[in-house]
Formats: C-alpha cells, structure tokens, sequence
C-alpha cells in the first residue's frame, strides 16, 4: 500500500493556522486541499465528518494546538 | 462513593516474580485495532488486528506498526516529522478504532505509524490513551491499575 503525500494539505494547514486558531480555538481541523471544511472539538466528530463528507477524497485532520509527536523509545532501533 | 480501580498484573504468583516481570517486560494490555467505521469489506483485508499493547508514558500517541496499518489498509489522514536521536523520520498518522477489552474502550482515534524495520510491540499505548485514564504503576506488587476519568470525576449534578 503505498503512502500518501499530503504534502499540500499540510502546507494548507500551516498557512491557515493563524486563522484556524482565531475561527475554532483548540479544536482539531479537517483540511480538503486548499480549504478547511470544519473544526471539531472532539477528533472523532472531525473524522467522522470527514469520512461521511469526502469518502474518496484525500483530507488532513490535526490538532490546531499540535505539537512535534513525541515518539516511544520501544520503536527506535538500536 | 468508592471507586474500584481495575488491577492488571503479570501472572507470576508471588509479588516478587511480578514485580521483577513489570521491570523487564513493562506492561502490556490486549489492544485491538479495528478498520474505520462503515471500511467496505476487501479480500484479502482482516476488519481487526489483536495484539499485545504496552504502555508508555514517554510517547504521545497511540503509535502502530506501519505494517499493521497496510494490512488493515487504514486510511491515512495526516503525516508528521518525527525528530529521533538518529536524524527526523517521517511518521504517517491513520484512522482506526483502538479497542482495549479489558477496559471496555473503544475509540476512533489518530495513530501513529513508524516505519522502522522490527519492533518488539505492534501497538503502543501512549499519551493521547492513558489521558482518558488515571493510572496507577504499582512496581512492588508488579501491576497497573486504571480508573476512567469520568469515574474519578463524575461531572457535577444540574443545577436545579
């Protein structure tokens, strides 16, 4: 299965940041290429509002509060 | 009101034997991943993984084996830099269920998956699933216990 690049819903995201803190507050977002669809306070609502309305489309959905993931050392090889 | 934590330990029979057991082994929970809710059937594609989960506080999220997630051909939804001793790796985020039985969770969450090329636990059970929980690490008598929040907090009555 070969991975996504969702290269330009990232590059959506971090250009509308600014906004999508002002509009949604903490919320997680769902962004469509160029556009946001929606935030969502709960990230189930976000998903399940994505899938139900773009089933077939590549969407993002993040956190507008997210920070760089903090990884377990379980998966690190040594 | 008192509340009954659930109490998971290691099978050894004496306090000792546990506790050395959650010192070797950490803890591990029996975790299922399910595919989206509404995933059409495929050939060739399980609707659910079992494995064993450990938890880590030191990880953020629920994180996978990216071969998991191309099994249950989970939808991509988001991809992170992830920066590691070693140099930034790229990290793609599915969706799926994470279901944990014993605690009676079930939840559509974001997950995590590395690709690295072995990895000892299929699932992790990180931040973004213990916040749901206060857990208890009880290294001498070797076991974990967990209360669900809303049970520690109920939420205050209506106001008349």
């Amino acid at each position: 299965m070969a991975d996504l690049n969702l290269a330009k819903e990232v590059a959506t995201f971090n250009k509308l940041l600014p906004a999508l803190r002002e509009t949604y507050g903490a919320s997680w977002v769902v962004i469509v290429g160029d556009d946001c669809r929606g935030g969502f306070p709960a990230f189930e609502n976000a998903a399940e509002f994505a899938v139900k309305n773009f089933p077939d489309v590549e969407f993002l959905i993040r956190h507008t509060d997210a920070a760089e993931p903090q990884i377990p050392f379980a998966l690190v090889e040594a | 009101m008192t509340i009954k934590p659930r109490t998971f330990g290691h099978s050894a029979p004496d306090a000792l034997g546990r506790k050395i057991a959650l010192s070797l082994e950490g803890h591990v929970l029996e975790a299922i991943v399910h595919r989206e809710p509404g995933a059409p059937p495929e050939d060739g594609v399980p609707p659910f993984f079992e494995a064993g989960a450990l938890i880590d506080t030191g990880a953020s999220d629920v994180c996978i084996d990216f071969r998991l997630a191309h099994a249950l051909k989970l939808r991509q939804i988001d991809q992170r830099t992830v920066g590691t001793l070693g140099g930034s790796v790229l990290a793609n985020v599915y969706l799926g269920i994470l279901e944990i039985p014993a605690l009676d969770h079930r939840k559509l969450m974001p997950l995590l998956a590395l690709r690295v090329a072995r990895v000892n636990y299929s699932v992790i059970l990180g931040r973004s699933f213990l916040s749901d929980y206060i857990v208890t690490f009880d290294g001498p008598n070797g076991c974990c216990h967990f209360i669900r929040a809303e049970d520690a907090y109920p939420p205050p009555p209506d106001d008349e």
